[in-house]
């Protein structure tokens, strides 16, 4: 075989200058934080004075120094993990998070800490590593047809993702009160109080990187297509689930001794190969480097902030706040070199129009006929008659009304990015638009004195805005190829999520206040609320007629489009603002995490309608109906609590989606 | 916090079948009163005799509020998930009639429409509902807690402005009592722990690595500010008076007794093996006591356990 020479990779004399900032500012950091708690003539006592060592040096010692040495470790672990999901699934994007690894874990301990909280505190490894490898399953289990296709592997993983999500949220609705201990997990808190930690974690994280480093000639060969690497003499059919065991392993590791740190899987290896780690050798030495650096930055950086907010801080939560935004800088220089998958899996032959747009419109009626007349009340399950109606149609009617509207919204705007963007994968949700809409609710609501519904709507429609146009500045210089625009997305969304879970980190009332409202719930609507999204839905449909035919062409691609006569630059603009500000509508009704967005126009499509305006009319449908039915669902499922529609959604239409994917 | 302390026989004697009514279940320090107390109360409560019906229908949305409304002697007619009362160890305990109104920040609005109560007492976290509760019922917000209040004496105007409520004043009174013989008696148990004039952290541990202090504007910490006894704890706090702390930051006062509230099951053999946690001098030293689980938000009753506790515990520490 033909290898390249060593040298090639650092050729350029500033691939050093990276390393050597990091580590300055790490080295600038560690001294900062340790001379605050210790004078530096007393550091040798930290190691040395045994027994006799005060109590700030013993402090040092059993709390600042394993702090230090088990931020090292997890991000060195989550950096390989990344390097290796990366190579194996030939996929830029894969990291425990993207996969559903991390999600999965969560969830494992979420419903231990339920089931049988005294597990939780002794097994936490075996649960969390259960949760994981389940989730890495399912993932690999809907994508095994598809031979692992990149896009689709992502797809997947955040299918699972959003599944386990809402899992974890309705366990979390439930149980609230008995899973604070689990909050401060998956905030991921370094925080060590003994040597035990990494004891534990560093000779796993040896062993795991000393299989991956054995790996490492099989795994190059994953550079290239799975047939020349057949040809070539390696059996993928063992390397892969191997190579895929020992990230998984690794996340699993991590998760379960410090807890849910995102984005390092992502940052380290992108920050590697920005340096010129090229060739895997290097990206399995570097980038571990690079991840075991960035986190103890990040950790150290949380230690020097003030007050109550460095106590109060999970380093996850600071990892994603400071990591959206440097992976949103570095975008602009990152070269994905992953083949532009083909945008449209053309599934079923496609129908004529008419027979399902009836069965679905009666489908419909019918859900909204029940929804409005059949419940649980405190005496069982009741038909509402005439008498009773004139109680309870003010809390059922706008419900209702928000969650239909809500749903057609939010079928249109993923209809729209995903033809738009050309993406697949393209959704308000993981688009980050949703986080963005969310971000900006929330800022409307701890500004505003007294959050009324137009206060929210708006400051929701300027957060969502504000993410798109971030998206699409960043998206411009690459033509919108769909990596970029979703990696902008995704580094959005785990923006707007650390910030929300800052907001309701601190301060125990607030949280238990805006926890619901990052839910999404059909909850708080008036009449009021309910007009408005009303008739923004009908708006949404007309826009939507009116940009059908840009729809069918832009996706041809921008060079048909302008000799067609559509400025495919406008008209692309144009159509994102439009998707924008539906987001923004549904946002305030659904939540961010809705999943209605990403399935409607899949389920359209597969079920045989490609072209825009019957895809748009059909999704618009089956958004409108699977809202709808996750309402009275939300309503009555566990009555009388309430749950979240856009939740019940996720879980209504996710095994259908995984069902779609795996055929 | 002096007049807390005073005990004011005359009150008491007069009131106490009332008070003591509505504690008639709240555990054994209780169970001398509950049995004299049964027959005065309906006198008592006729000797009341406001405008509110004799026993209003009330929904509360709140587990402290709750607390504070039952021992007013009323039984509401729906409470928020009751069952995380009684899993947050609430005394007086809710007999098992009270209806379930769903979610603490989401009940169910048709579940209180058929109540049909006639007052529904919320916090001020439940603001963006308030317009819509009123369409129910008059609707009564209470604050316990809040950026720069402090919980203690927020409990006491609070249980005053809900006995205003549902007429209920007697009550009030005689609680307020019993709080204070309870207060003094604590005092006087604890007059040898504060001679020894160390500070004293109240923590609950969360995992082994996580410890939640209550600090000076928490309810026990206003409990502790009345007994005389200096709080280790003299960083911030949140609203309810609470923060999470890892191990390090207990580390400031050396010279600090340590008393723990409810541990969870598994975190005390963690803690035990845990060396930053030996080393902190109050393990040294052996100036580590423990109390059972207690809300660590309530009302009045709330805080009277926590004194009687507190004495109990501390017993016996004079170094």
């Amino acid at each position: 075989m033909n290898r390249p020479t060593a040298t090639v990779a650092f050729a350029a004399p500033r691939a050093w200058r990276l390393p050597a900032l990091l580590l300055m500012l790490a080295a600038w950091l560690v001294y900062h934080t340790l001379s605050a708690r210790l004078p530096v003539a007393q550091w040798p006592g930290v190691v040395l004075s045994g027994a006799d060592a005060t109590l700030p040096q013993l402090v040092v010692r059993y709390g600042w120094l394993p702090r230090v040495a088990i931020a090292l470790i997890s991000g060195a672990a989550l950096s390989l993990a990344g390097v290796v999901f990366q190579q194996v699934l030939r996929n830029p994007l894969a990291e425990p998070l993207t996969l559903g690894v991390s999600a999965g874990a969560y969830l494992a301990l979420t419903i231990a800490a339920v089931v049988a909280p005294a597990l939780v505190a002794d097994m936490r490894f075996t649960v969390a590593l259960t949760g994981a490898a389940l989730a890495m399953l399912a993932t690999m289990a809907m994508t095994w047809r598809k031979g692992f296709a990149a896009v689709s592997i992502v797809l997947a993983g955040m299918i699972v993702n959003l599944y386990c999500g809402a899992l974890s949220v309705l366990l979390t609705i439930v149980f609230e009160r008995s899973l604070t201990s689990v909050f401060i997990w998956g905030g991921g808190s370094l925080v060590q109080n003994g040597w035990a930690g990494v004891v534990w974690l560093l000779p796993r994280v040896l062993a795991c990187g000393a299989a991956a480093a054995l790996l490492v000639r099989p795994l190059t060969l994953f550079s290239l297509d799975d047939g020349s690497a057949s040809q070539l003499g390696m059996s993928l059919a063992w390397t892969r689930p191997v190579a895929l065991a020992i990230a998984v392993i690794l996340s699993a590791f991590v998760a379960s001794a410090v807890g849910v740190i995102g984005f390092i899987g992502l940052g380290g290896p992108v920050l590697a190969r920005l340096m010129g780690a090229r060739r895997l050798r290097d990206q399995l030495l570097w980038a571990p480097l690079v991840g075991a650096l960035l986190l103890a930055i990040a950790d150290q950086a949380v230690q020097s902030l003030p007050g109550v907010l460095g106590e109060l801080l999970p380093t996850g939560a600071a990892v994603a706040l400071c990591g959206g935004p440097l992976l949103l800088w570095m975008l602009r220089r990152l070269h994905v070199d992953a083949p532009r998958p083909a945008s449209v899996e053309r599934a079923a032959p496609r129908r004529a129009l008419r027979v399902p747009v009836l069965l679905l419109g009666g489908l419909l009626v019918a859900a909204v006929v029940i929804s409005l007349c059949f419940s649980v009340t405190l005496h069982g399950w009741q038909w509402t008659n005439a008498q009773h109606w004139s109680d309870v149609w003010f809390w059922r009617v706008p419900r209702l009304t928000a969650s239909l509207g809500a749903g057609v919204m939010v079928a249109l705007a993923g209809t729209i990015l995903q033809r738009v963007t050309g993406n697949p994968m393209a959704s308000p949700d993981l688009l980050g638009v949703s986080g963005g809409a969310m971000l900006g609710m929330l800022v409307a609501a701890v500004v505003a004195t007294e959050p009324s519904t137009p206060v929210l709507l708006a400051g929701s429609a300027a957060g969502a805005l504000i993410c798109l146009l971030t998206i699409v500045t960043l998206g411009r210089r690459s033509g919108f190829a769909p990596e970029h625009v979703l990696l902008a997305g995704i580094a959005i969304s785990a923006f707007a999520q650390a910030v929300i879970m800052l907001a309701t980190a601190s301060g125990g009332a607030y949280a238990n206040l805006l926890r619901p409202l990052q839910y999404g719930s059909t909850y708080l609507i008036v009449p009021a609320t309910a007009i408005a999204v009303g008739v923004c839905t009908v708006a949404a449909v007309l826009v939507a007629y009116l940009g059908a035919r840009w729809l069918e062409i832009l996706p041809l691609g921008a060079n048909v489009a302008d000799a067609l006569g559509v400025g495919a630059q406008r008209a692309r603009l144009l159509l994102l603002a439009v998707a924008a500000i539906l987001t923004a509508g549904a946002t305030v009704v659904i939540g961010p995490m809705s999943f209605v967005g990403l399935m409607a126009p899949h389920l359209a499509r597969l079920l045989g309608f490609p072209r825009a305006r019957s895809q748009m009319l059909v999704a618009a449908l089956i958004g409108g109906l699977l809202m709808v039915l996750s309402d009275w669902l939300g309503r009555n499922m566990i009555f009388p609590q309430q749950m979240p529609a856009g939740v019940i959604a996720t879980l209504l239409g996710g095994p259908y989606l995984m069902w779609l994917l795996r055929r | 916090m002096t007049e807390r302390l005073r005990f004011n026989g005359r009150r008491r004697l007069a009131l106490a079948g009332l008070g003591a009514a509505a504690l008639a279940a709240s555990g054994a320090p209780f169970a001398r009163e509950a049995a004299v107390s049964l027959a005065a109360s309906s006198a008592a409560r006729a000797a009341a005799g406001a405008a509110v019906a004799s026993n209003p229908r009330v929904v509360v949305l709140d587990w402290p509020l709750t607390e504070v409304v039952l021992s007013l002697g009323v039984v509401p007619a729906g409470v928020s998930r009751p069952t995380w009362y009684a899993k947050l160890d609430g005394v007086p305990p809710l007999p098992s009639s009270v209806v379930d109104t769903g979610l603490l920040y989401q009940p169910n609005f048709e579940v209180l429409e058929s109540l049909k109560p006639e007052l529904i007492v919320i916090t001020p976290w439940h603001a963006p509902l308030r317009a819509l509760l009123e369409r129910i019922a008059p609707t009564l917000t209470v604050q316990l807690f809040g950026p720069g209040i402090d919980v203690y004496p927020a409990v006491h105007a609070a249980t005053r402005k809900l006995a205003g409520a549902l007429g209920r004043e007697a009550a009030a009174n005689a609680l307020f009592a019993r709080a204070d013989a309870a207060l003094a008696d604590a005092s006087a148990r604890l007059a040898a722990f504060r001679a020894t004039g160390r500070p004293l952290y109240l923590l609950r541990p969360i995992d082994d690595r996580h410890i939640a202090v209550f600090g000076k504007n928490s309810l026990f910490g206003g409990v502790l500010g009345a007994l005389g006894i200096d709080n280790a704890w003299q960083g911030m706090a949140d609203p309810q008076g609470m923060t999470e702390a890892d191990l390090g930051a207990l580390a400031t006062r050396t010279d600090a007794q340590v008393v723990t509230i409810g541990v969870p099951p598994g975190v005390a053999a963690q803690l035990a093996r845990s060396p930053l946690w030996g080393a902190l001098p109050f393990v040294r030293q052996n100036r580590v006591r423990h109390i059972g689980p207690l809300p660590a938000l309530g009302g009045v009753v709330a805080s009277i356990r926590f004194a009687d506790s507190l004495a109990n515990a501390l017993q016996g520490v004079t170094t």
